[in-house]
């Protein structure tokens, strides 16, 4: 699009053996994260969002495990590196994690250490990833707390994470995320856990930290709401995959895949002009646990339009429907083609 | 004119701060602080607020959950008016026969240890007299109105989803028929897809069995599709109560106005208003002077310091609309287009 991506990831595949079978969260994910852009990563709970922001980390949970598939980091400070490939506890990702790529989480009381001062876990990251001294160090922490707009920067150094609002703890994790101003941050729901007010005051801060640091980040929420104020492009994903891409405006004004107009339309929405208490539009079902191995379309059993015989027989690929504007649906001939060019399935052979 | 259900006056809860080794009494949380309201008939009231503005407080203690400091729960039956605040232990068992509640979080409103029949069944075997083959035929009945299956009698909670578990606990707060159900946060534990099979239940049992709801919640975009009313706390008080168009679209009380500006709108096309509120929530123990709401309102003077405002009537006999700020007539608001 307009920009070269800065984080490229292809094919991208997480899994682990359990005893129940292979457990597969990830299942080749395609995105790419354009220079200073903000892109939103929308789905329900268990769809992989937060497994895609730990797999771009590395950090994905144990047993989890990166199987496949590249994560290639460009940013300009050195030559392009595939994170996929480095170990993850190995002197390289931990040059990379925290300093060129960092993360924020949804719940800021157990993503802090409770045991330190905030000032102390803000320093931490320039004495470890800049060597600085002490000294240095909180002058910078106090620095990087003042741009977080926290109210009394220096008192606040001292505080404990338990002496601050949920607000205010989020504030200081972003800090914690920008000390070594990286260039990609990751942002996983970082609102969720905060009321409206609070919500839009950081939502406001992030945008404008966005805005004046140039950085790309990458938004994981499942409030399309958050999505449509703070994002230039969306992917939706559903059961490890995703399944549409688009310009935010082009995939709230024309959402292509089922799954994706499901999601706009089940929402009741503040000022919306549908009648009182009319009935919503559903979804049927829940969304499938990572175990689950479906043929064809994932989303099939669920969707609306699923054509028989089609969707659950060929296995979609994304492919470009509208310029700029990726779904991966079978019911767009685009898809189609894309799919059976594609895949290996062998078509049923005609009835004579 | 639809009559009241219930009445609440002056209802308080007020929860005592122990500290030092002595654990003496330092001070009071006023999670629910002389909230007078009304609920019709019928109707689905909505109770808006953000995190610890004690909405779920109020629900809890209207079904004596917890138990009221002070203050008045008027239950206007068809025979005769109940103060619910004053029942003792047998004659509050049968009013709950009528004033039911669902829970928000699915997965900790439902004992682990029961199977579906044995849950929704219990309120029939505290409160009804019935023999075991009527009961079950009762639960059957109710598993099918709330859309489960009667082949999951025999199971437990945990083989369920969440939505079908918020389903197993509407069925049992519905099995004595209550004509009021307090729900707290039902969808707020589901997915979006989940959401809206749930929410659609609700209203139309609503419909068909005519149940008064009060309907606690936090999604103004929620409110807006079931509420026929809303009323807003903050900081354990009502500060405005009206018909939802009403409220939504030309609120009275600045508070209201700045929490529907920062609901993020589904619209990219749309312009964000700025008109975000400055700081924090306030702490129940430590309830500013004046209006509580002062320290963050842009339009606050000297008197909002020092005078609390009373919740009054700004809109018009016929269509009340309650709030409470000193300058309701004069400030022009923006609410919801």
């Amino acid at each position: 699009m307009t920009s070269r991506p800065i984080i490229s990831v292809r094919n991208l595949e997480v899994g682990a053996m359990s005893r129940h079978g292979m457990l597969r969260p990830l299942r080749g994910i395609d995105l790419d994260l354009p220079l200073g852009q903000t892109v939103g990563l929308v789905g329900e709970s268990g769809c992989g969002k937060s497994m895609t922001a730990r797999a771009l980390l590395n950090i994905t949970p144990a047993p989890m495990r990166i199987m496949g598939g590249t994560i290639i980091l460009d940013d300009g400070k050195a030559p392009p590196q595939n994170l996929s490939a480095l170990d993850p506890d190995g002197v390289a990702m931990r040059a990379i994690r925290g300093a060129r790529v960092a993360m924020i989480f949804q719940e800021p009381m157990t993503a802090l250490s409770p045991v330190h001062t905030i000032g102390d876990q803000i320093g931490e990251m320039v004495r470890i990833h800049r060597k600085l001294g002490r000294r240095e160090a909180k002058a910078h922490a106090i620095e990087m707390l003042d741009m977080v707009s926290m109210p009394n920067a220096r008192q606040r150094y001292d505080a404990y994470p338990f002496n601050l609002s949920g607000g205010m703890r989020q504030r200081a994790m972003i800090a914690m995320a920008l000390a070594c101003g990286p260039d990609v941050l990751v942002a996983d729901e970082p609102t969720t856990a905060l009321d409206v007010t609070i919500q839009a005051q950081i939502l406001e801060l992030l945008q404008r930290l966005q805005a004046n640091l140039g950085m790309t980040v990458l938004l994981i929420t499942h409030d399309l709401g958050v999505v449509a104020r703070t994002t230039k492009r969306v992917a939706v994903m559903y059961l490890g995959e995703i399944v549409e891409e688009a310009s935010t405006i082009q995939l709230f004004d024309t959402p292509l895949h089922p799954y994706t107009q499901g999601l706009l339309s089940s929402v009741p929405r503040l000022g919306g002009r549908r009648g009182r208490r009319e009935p919503l539009p559903t979804m049927r079902g829940t969304v499938p646990s990572a175990l689950v191995e479906l043929s064809g379309c994932a989303f099939h059993p669920r969707c609306p339009k699923a054509v028989g015989g089609l969707c659950d027989v060929i296995k979609p690929v994304m492919a470009e429907v509208n310029p700029g504007h990726s779904a991966r649906c079978l019911l767009y001939p685009e898809v189609l083609v894309a799919s059976k060019r594609g895949s290996s399935v062998v078509q049923p052979e005609p009835v004579s | 004119m639809t009559e009241n259900l219930l009445e609440l006056r002056k209802l308080s809860k007020h929860f005592p701060i122990h500290s030092g080794l002595a654990r003496r009494v330092t001070g009071e949380v006023r999670a629910v602080d002389d909230v007078d309201l009304i609920i019709k008939r019928g109707e689905t009231l909505g109770l808006v607020g953000e995190s610890g503005c004690g909405k779920s407080t109020t629900g809890r203690a209207i079904l004596r959950a917890i138990e009221p400091t002070s203050g008045e729960i008027l239950f206007h039956g068809k025979d005769g008016t109940v103060d619910v605040a004053q029942l003792g232990r047998t004659e509050l068992k049968q009013i709950r026969r009528r004033m039911q509640m669902v829970f928000q979080d699915p997965y900790a409103s439902l004992n682990p240890r029961m199977r579906v029949e044995e849950i929704i069944a219990e309120p029939l075997i505290c409160l009804e007299r019935m023999n075991r083959g009527d009961r079950r035929d009762r639960v059957v009945e109710l598993l099918e109105l709330v859309g489960l299956n009667s082949q999951y009698l025999a199971r437990y909670p945990h083989t369920f989803s969440g939505g079908q578990r918020q389903r197993i606990g509407i069925a049992r707060a519905l099995a004595l028929a209550p004509e009021f159900v307090v729900c707290d946060e039902p969808v707020s534990a589901l997915d979006v897809s989940v959401q809206a099979q749930v929410l659609n239940l609700l209203i139309e049992l609503q419909q068909r069995l005519g149940t008064t709801y009060l309907f606690i919640s936090h999604d103004l975009g929620v409110i807006e599709h079931l509420c026929d009313r809303v009323a807003v706390m903050y900081l354990g008080r009502i500060v405005e109560v009206a018909d939802t168009e009403a409220l939504l679209r030309t609120p009275k009380m600045p508070y209201v106005e700045a929490l529907l500006a920062s609901v993020p709108h589904a619209d990219p096309h749309a312009v964000t208003a700025h008109a975000i509120v400055r700081g924090e929530i306030a702490d129940p123990a430590n309830r500013p002077t004046g209006c509580a709401f002062h320290p963050r309102c842009a339009y606050a003077t000297e008197v909002c310091r020092s005078v609390a405002p009373e919740l009054r009537n700004v809109g018009s006999r016929l269509n009340p609309h309650l709030a409470a700020c000193h300058f309701s007539e004069t400030l022009q608001l923006t609410g919801v287009a």
